[in-house]
C-alpha cells in the first residue's frame, strides 16, 4: 500500500460499463524525500512531500480531493474491494487521518 | 520479501473493514523491490508488533495474505519479522555493493568474505 493525496476526479463521459457508477480519483503518491523525524503528514500535507506523477484508482470509500487516502496495489486486492471486473490495479482502502514518521 | 525500516505510524478512522484494529506502519525500503510507479515508501499491517526504528522483513503480494491467515484482507503489504542483525557474504552476490537502495544499509549488518 502507498500513500497518495487526492488531487481530482475523474469523469468520463464514454467508458467501460463495470466503471459506470464508480468514483474514480487522481492521486499523487507521498515521498519521504527531505522528511524528518517527526514530521506530521495530514491533509495539509505541502506539496514538496509528493512525487511528481500521478496515479488514477477507484474509490469506493469516497475520498474528498486535498485528503490523505491509502492506495492498495493489484488485482486481487481490486477483486475484494471493488469488482473482478473494473479494470484498475489501484484501489482506495482507507482514508489516513495522520501519518507520523518519528 | 523485502528489508525495510519502519519510520512512522499510519492511523485512519474511515476504512475497510478488515483493516479494524490492525496497526499500519510507514516503512522505508532497504532493498529494491521493483514498484510499479515513483514510491520511496510502503505502508504495511503489522501483525507482529515492530516499532519504529526497528528493522523488519516485509512481505509483498499473495502470500502477505496467506500469512494474515485469510485471502480476503484487501491489503499487499505486511511485516513478516523483526530483524537482529544481517550476515552478508560479499563472495556469494555479484555485486554486493548494489544488494542495499543507495544511501540505505541495515544496521546490524555483519559482511563475512
Amino acid at each position: 500500500m502507498i500513500l497518495a493525496k487526492v488531487i481530482g476526479t475523474v469523469w468520463g463521459a464514454k467508458q467501460c460499463a463495470t466503471l459506470q457508477g464508480r468514483r474514480v480519483i487522481s492521486v499523487r503518491p507521498v515521498s519521504l524525500k527531505g522528511a524528518k523525524k517527526g514530521q506530521r503528514f495530514g491533509s495539509d500535507i505541502p506539496e514538496t512531500y509528493l512525487e511528481h506523477s500521478s496515479l488514477l484508482a477507484v474509490d469506493p470509500i469516497g475520498a474528498d480531493i486535498g485528503q490523505l487516502v491509502l492506495v492498495s496495489i493489484g488485482s486481487r486486492v481490486r477483486d475484494l474491494v471493488t469488482d473482478p471486473a473494473v479494470p484498475t490495479k489501484h484501489c482506495v482502502i482507507a482514508i489516513v487521518d495522520e501519518a507520523i514518521l518519528e | 520479501m523485502i528489508l525495510a525500516k519502519v519510520v512512522g505510524q499510519v492511523w485512519a478512522t474511515k476504512k475497510n473493514p478488515w483493516l479494524q484494529g490492525q496497526k499500519l506502519l510507514v516503512l522505508r525500503p532497504l532493498t529494491w523491490f521493483n514498484p510499479d510507479h515513483d514510491c520511496d515508501h510502503i505502508i504495511a499491517v503489522d501483525p507482529v508488533g515492530a516499532e519504529v526504528g526497528q528493522e523488519v522483513v516485509c512481505c509483498l503480494g499473495l502470500p502477505t495474505r496467506w500469512k494474515l491467515g485469510d485471502e480476503r484482507y484487501p491489503v499487499e503489504a505486511s511485516v513478516a519479522a523483526i530483524v537482529d542483525f544481517v550476515e552478508v557474504y560479499s563472495g556469494a552476490c555479484a555485486m554486493p555493493k548494489f544488494a542495499f537502495m543507495k544511501g540505505h544499509k541495515p544496521e546490524n549488518i555483519v559482511e563475512r568474505d
